[in-house]
């Protein structure tokens, strides 16, 4: 089975405008999924530039951008990449599946780079 | 603690777009466009129609602007008129000093849901079964079953025995959100149903800011004002950072220092340096006063604390009178920076009214201004200041000599129970010093959370003395750093002070980096 992997921008703009309760759920959501599913702070994804403040916070879904994210709207995508990756594996070469524990690489979180 | 929802994202999302045109000096060219441009395609409807959504988001700019939100006298005029209108009167150099003089916090009567009075209700999981504890246990004679259970609003008085009493829990009580969270009763329902704060109960702690989901009440605060101040740079500004602000990104101090520069603030100070000199004034206070047997005694840094402790009678004379850090570390500021403007940045609505409550010596203002750390967040946002990508940038010291405590024990006031440590670590300190003997120790109590039953426990502290000779009383849960005007959710925020208090202080920087440099060499 393929991980979903998840990145929330911790930008500043990001950060204020609803990032901050994204981060602090990390801890709630690797109790629910597990090993399932990767989570991964970073700095700015530069979408605050481009798409403009208005649509943060940002995050990665599998590499999908998801705009104005709430925790409710992270927890659907997720629970529907979580279905996508399913039926995947259920196809797929289950040999292939990557046995790493999880990660939660904090990068922004708590070295601030 | 901040509750993120919809209410926080549309307060901060006006903050940055109002932020961003008084730093770039068009707000009275913009303003009246940001209304219609926050309600463009995708937004989603909040109220009865999108109309309804851009009156109340204009009457948030409006009250941003300084406009009186209960009697709307110039409500009618564009916000542009306003705008040019607030540039002269208040933000130009040599203008008038300060805000409006009005209470912090006020109710929007239009954005109000005049939601019911709080009540007990009968869901549909009521089975009107045969035991019927709601209608045996209640005292009023209320509820009657007749195919459900139903209860006459006339005779009803709130026990809730009914809804305890219910094995399907098919009672649920529908509360009034700000009425069910104010500690002392200062928001309350009128005849018409809009809420209404009574200021001279109101204790400032944000409660009923946080609560209402509607966003009804909102600050009276000095927001673009001190974004225009930062534009023109007609006089320098000084930033008082409270502990509690650095523990709300998620970068260490010194970046977030180095974004408070990029902001255009000419030099960026630790309040934490004059926490330390707050608890050793308090264990200086408290050895004195403990001396002439005053019995219990109660922190005085948190200012919802001291407000509400006057009304519990004698226990407002239990309160040290120490000053707080933030009236410390500005005092400090104006002597060295007599000419600069000085702004406190903190995570509480109650220090607004501390910075107008108690003036300087020479007559000025505490400080010129406070801004939350929601405001600071929301400045960044508007300046486009990514602080991950800064380089570290350091405080400025304004203590004329050293303290005796570690500056960590100051950057911990922001955390329930820090004052308390920080006293009794200036005690040990002077224990070690004084002959064996005569040295003493004090027993400590630490309470975080104002609520009505908090209060009413320190109200029977007249009676009984609560059995501890330092209280420390915060209002917000978890301390400052839960303050109602905080960005971190409680957990992070605790992590990222964790990391902050464990930061070397400035002039240790200083030192290792010299040494550094000669390792080099």
């Amino acid at each position: 089975m393929k991980k979903v992997h998840v990145t929330i921008c911790a930008g500043t703009a990001c950060y204020v405008l609803g990032g901050a309760e994204l981060l602090g759920a990390i801890d709630s959501w690797i109790a629910k999924w597990g090993e399932q599913v990767e989570f991964e702070g970073t700095p700015c994804l530069g979408f605050c530039k481009s798409a403009g403040e208005a649509k943060a916070p940002y995050v990665l879904v599998n590499g999908l951008v998801v705009e104005h994210t709430t925790a409710e709207k992270l927890e659907e995508m997720v629970n529907s990449a979580l279905l996508g990756t399913e039926e995947e594996a259920s196809s797929a070469d289950a040999a292939a599946r990557p046995g790493n524990a999880i990660t939660r690489k904090d990068g922004g979180y708590a070295s601030g780079r | 603690m901040p509750r993120e929802d919809n209410t926080t994202r549309i307060r901060r999302e006006l903050l940055v777009r109002l932020g961003r045109l008084a730093l770039e000096g068009t707000l009275a060219d913009s303003i009246d466009d940001v209304p219609f441009d926050m309600t463009a395609e995708g937004w989603e409807t909040m109220r009865c129609c999108v109309h309804h959504d851009r009156a109340i988001l204009r009457l948030r700019s409006y009250a941003l602007l300084g406009g009186d939100v209960r009697g709307m006298d110039d409500v009618r005029k564009p916000l542009s008129v306003l705008a040019e209108g607030f540039q002269n009167s208040r933000c130009q150099d040599g203008a008038e000093l300060g805000e409006s003089g009005r209470f912090p916090l006020q109710v929007l009567g239009e954005a109000c849901n005049a939601c019911a009075k709080s009540r007990y209700v009968v869901t549909d999981a009521c089975q009107a079964c045969v035991a019927r504890p709601c209608k045996v246990n209640c005292p009023k004679g209320a509820v009657t079953v007749n195919g459900r259970s139903h209860i006459d609003p006339d005779k009803c008085v709130n026990c809730g025995l009914c809804e305890k009493s219910c094995p399907f829990h098919a009672i649920v009580k529908v509360p009034v959100p700000c009425e069910e969270v104010c500690p002392t009763g200062a928001i309350s329902k009128g005849e018409d149903g809009i809420a209404r704060i009574d200021e001279a109960k109101c204790i400032l702690c944000g409660k009923c800011l946080r609560a209402c989901p509607f966003g009804a009440p909102i600050e009276q605060t000095q927001y673009l004002e001190a974004a225009s101040w930062l534009r023109e740079q007609a006089r320098p500004l000084i930033a008082l950072v409270a502990p509690a602000t650095m523990a709300q990104f998620p970068v260490s101090s010194g970046k977030f220092m180095a974004g408070l520069y990029r902001l255009g603030f000419a030099a960026v100070a630790e309040v934490a340096e004059a926490a330390c000199a707050t608890a050793e004034r308090e264990a200086a206070e408290l050895r004195e006063r403990m001396h002439r047997s005053e019995g219990f005694l109660a922190t005085s840094c948190c200012p919802s604390w001291v407000l509400a402790s006057k009304a519990l009678g004698d226990v407002a004379g239990h309160v040290l009178h120490t000053p707080s850090p933030m009236a410390i570390a500005a005092k400090w500021a104006r002597k060295r920076y007599p000419e600069a403007r000085i702004v406190f940045i903190g995570p509480c609505l109650a220090k607004r009214a501390e910075a107008r409550g108690f003036p300087g010596e020479d007559g000025r203002k505490l400080v010129d201004a406070v801004l939350s750390a929601e405001e600071i967040g929301a400045l960044f946002t508007a300046k486009d200041i990514q602080l991950q990508a800064l380089e570290e940038a350091r405080a400025v010291q304004l203590a004329e000599q050293g303290s005796s405590l570690d500056l960590c024990y100051g950057r911990g006031f922001a955390q329930s129970g820090g004052v308390a440590a920080s006293v009794q670590s200036v005690l040990e300190n002077e224990n070690s010093r004084i002959e064996v003997g005569s040295s003493w120790t004090i027993r400590t109590l630490v309470i975080q959370g104002l609520s009505k039953q908090v209060l009413a426990l320190a109200a029977l502290w007249n009676k009984q003395a609560p059995d501890a000779d330092l209280v420390e009383v915060m209002a917000c849960e978890g301390g400052c750093i839960g303050g109602p005007l905080a960005i971190a959710q409680a957990k992070s925020a605790a992590v990222f002070l964790q990391r902050y208090m464990s930061e070397p202080p400035p002039e240790a920087k200083v030192a290792s980096s010299s040494e550094a440099v000669e390792k080099a060499v």
